[in-house]
């Protein structure tokens, strides 16, 4: 089966060789057939590469230690369940895994474009086949799955023991999904330019539906990332300013700014390069992710093994960018901004200031990634950058975005005035001010909270209002209030979905301002049958129960926790040593509310059973978790297909 | 075994990059291309539905959406002239 795997991946290079000269060729000539012949090929290559995937799968399910990766990754003692966990826990298998999924993109970019805008589905084309043409060159060249060992050893080497959990079932594909899917937006905004149609606004419905999936498919994984290290990690938190973190950020930010920008195009005609350049720019990020985390220099709890595969991503890159900017600049002279900027108070202006914040913290956070790189470059000095850079520098800029999303969906196109924008501001206001003396009179004392809290007030209320306005508006034609608040969002798919995901950015906002404003953290040393209070708390550590397994000795600690008194059940923290690896990893134990978690992590434990715990109480982090599917559904609705007016008078018609 | 699958996958390959090349010409092409219009105008007949509903709700001044209507009929009518010249070369 290895070898049927190794044969599929050459032939994938053949095909994505073949169909990127092809189209590009049919392109330029005008050559429909040529053209369709490599979008055909392109469409069998997901085909292959499933072959790739199941003759990798095949090798781990059959524990085939002959195959090098199948050893390195996986032992005899590995549960048959994290096989999947194990095909994409290695630099190969992990790339097979993205190309696999870049595959399936480029069948769903051509198939939709060539259903919505074939003329530029050559190019896009030639753009998407280049792509994995380099993804599966990379496979084949530097990081082959499917490579042999010279003598087959008896047992494996075992998975890494902190990817054995649940959440590695979905957080890594996620990630890796969204860093790949930004090659979508990308291709039809480089196909737009290379067919010469730059200078309209074609491509922008189209654009922003890819530029959204990709958005979602990057959130997930980003929510899913902080959601992994919060409940496994058990470091107390779920942000750290890794660079692997960053590297899904940055290309989150830029395509934020994107989506948002491709509105204001659409609507006035207005950035038509501007976007051009913010779908490059993403692209050229999520490249930078895939060199810090193939082995790239920088540090990371998240990198693979250190290969050479890293400086290939980001040759790669440099080439890629080098040659998109000059292709724009080639191509983009009968570029043309139908609209102008006619004053900074009006809703283009306003979209504009927030691209600025979002990219002003993408370069941050780009910096902070890299200024340890260069460093050691220039200096030879290690240097690290940690979290008080990032939330000192990028701190500010986002709660002045925060300001714009109160402010500027209720801004009226090309131009407003002061006393419009406070009839719109108005009600907004006066719910922030209310919430900020509120949480005064309750006793939250820090500046920061209170302003923080206010503003999330104040993007929620003006998203309301919104609402509210839509629905009299809609209700004073005749329709009920129900109805006419379902039909307002299906009525604009784009903007009230995009309401959604503004509140689904705020619990996310209430879930950090309170876990960062207000956590608290304290290590206790206990033995069995000793209590002690935190907060409202009380624990009671009962008894120490340990345990081994094939490949490792798990500790599970048992607590009995009462909150003001009141019993509110048993909590098992654990802790597990893996000899083979020579690597601890811990399990924290959490009750949570919207009101608070609390959380108990083990640090080690004695040969008599006392134990030293770190517990920390985490107010409104809840609410973090709860903003996913909300962020999630206000996506979906943004991008769910609108059924256009034509149909429904058809509709009406027939009825 | 893996001889068989490698030729099966091969021979797909290859007719599928092969078929658009030896098929005969037909006018699907031009099918597609008169419904992507249709769809294309059938979107700035959306983008003045909901220019309308903008213009209610008061997110829209009376120049913007005079504005944006202009740029909807002109959207259709350059699509409409795209369609005729076609027509014409036919």
């Amino acid at each position: 089966m290895a070898e049927l795997g190794h044969v599929t991946l050459i032939l994938t290079l053949m095909v994505a060789a073949y169909a990127c000269v092809a189209s590009l060729l049919g392109s330029m000539r005008g050559m429909a057939s040529l053209v369709d012949s490599a979008v055909y090929g392109l469409y069998t290559t997901p085909l292959l590469l499933v072959v790739a995937t199941i003759s990798l799968i095949y090798a781990f399910v059959t524990r085939d230690f002959s195959v090098r990766y199948v050893a390195e990754n996986s032992d005899l003692a590995m549960p048959k369940m994290y096989t999947w966990v194990a095909f994409y826990a290695g630099n190969a298998g992990s790339m097979l895994y993205i190309t696999f999924i870049l595959a399936l993109l480029v069948v769903g970019v051509l198939y939709y474009l060539r259903k919505n805008l074939r003329e530029i589905s050559g190019y896009t084309a030639t753009i998407l086949s280049l792509m994995l043409g380099f993804f599966v060159f990379v496979l084949v060249f530097y990081a082959n799955p499917f490579d042999k060992l010279p003598v087959t050893p008896p047992d494996g080497q075992g998975i890494n023991p902190l990817l054995v959990h649940l959440g590695m079932f979905f957080h890594p594909p996620m990630q890796m999904a969204g860093l790949i899917s930004v090659v979508a937006p990308f291709s039809i905004v480089m196909g737009t330019v290379m067919a010469g149609k730059s200078g309209s606004d074609i491509w922008v419905e189209h654009g922003r539906t890819w530029g959204l999936v990709s958005w979602l498919v990057l959130t997930i994984g980003l929510m899913l990332g902080s959601w992994w290290a919060y409940t496994i990690l058990g470091w107390g938190g779920y942000w750290a300013w890794d660079p692997v973190e960053n590297s899904a950020l940055m290309p989150w930010l830029v395509m934020t700014a994107f989506v948002h920008t491709v509105v204001i195009q659409r609507q006035r005609g207005m950035f038509r390069t501007w976007n051009l350049v913010l779908a490059i720019m993403a692209f050229s990020l999520a490249q930078v992710g895939m060199f810090l985390n193939r082995g790239g220099p920088v540090p990371s709890v998240h990198s693979f093994a250190e290969s050479a595969m890293g400086w290939t991503f980001l040759v790669f890159m440099a080439i890629t960018l080098f040659g998109s900017v000059v292709i724009l600049v080639l191509k983009s002279s009968k570029q043309d901004n139908a609209g102008k900027l006619e004053s900074l108070l009006s809703r283009e202006a306003a979209f504009l200031f927030n691209n600025l914040l979002l990219l002003a913290i993408a370069f941050i956070t780009l910096w902070g990634t890299i200024f340890p790189l260069i460093a050691d470059l220039l200096n030879n000095e290690t240097v690290s950058v940690g979290p008080p850079f990032y939330n000192r520098m990028n701190g500010p800029l986002i709660l002045c975005l925060l300001v714009l999303m109160a402010i500027a969906p209720m801004l009226p196109w090309r131009q407003a005035r002061f006393g419009q924008i406070w009839s719109m501001l108005r009600a907004p206001v006066a719910l922030a001010l209310a919430v900020s003396c509120v949480l005064v009179i309750a006793g939250v004392r820090l500046p920061l909270a209170v302003v923080s809290f206010g503003i999330i007030s104040l993007v929620i209320g003006s998203v309301l209002q919104e609402w509210v306005r839509g629905v009299i508006v809609r209700h004073q034609r005749g329709e009920s209030f129900g109805k006419a608040f379902v039909r307002l969002v299906l009525s604009n798919r784009s903007r009230y979905g995009g309401y959604i995901v503004h509140i689904g950015i705020m619990l996310l906002a209430i879930g950090a301002t309170g876990s960062s404003f207000y956590a608290t953290q304290e290590d206790f040393s206990l033995a069995p049958g000793e209590s002690v209070s935190m907060g409202n708390y009380t624990m009671r550590y009962v008894s120490l129960d340990s345990e081994e397994y094939g490949n490792r000795l798990e500790e599970e600690a048992l607590f009995d926790v009462t909150r003001g008194g009141h019993h509110i059940g048993d909590m098992k923290p654990v802790r597990a040593f893996y000899p083979g690896h020579n690597v601890g990893a811990t399990k924290a134990a959490i009750w949570s509310t919207p009101l608070e978690d609390f959380y108990i992590v083990p640090s080690r434990f004695d040969e008599d059973g006392r134990g030293v715990f770190r517990v920390h109480i985490f107010p409104l982090v809840w609410w973090m978790w709860a903003s996913g599917p909300v962020l999630v559904l206000g996506t979906l609705v943004a991008i769910s297909p609108r059924r256009s007016a034509h149909d429904r008078s058809e509709e009406s018609q027939t009825v | 075994m893996t001889i068989l699958f490698i030729t099966i996958l091969s021979t797909l390959v290859i007719g599928a990059v092969l078929y658009p090349i030896v098929r005969s010409s037909s006018d699907t092409d031009k099918q597609d291309s008169v419904k992507i219009r249709d769809k294309t105008s059938r979107m700035a007949v959306d983008g003045l539905d909901l220019a309308k509903l903008d213009l209610a709700v008061g997110n829209l001044d009376q120049e913007s959406y005079d504005q944006l209507e202009e740029k909807y009929i002109l959207e259709s009518g350059l699509l409409d002239s795209e369609n005729s010249s076609d027509r014409e070369n036919e």
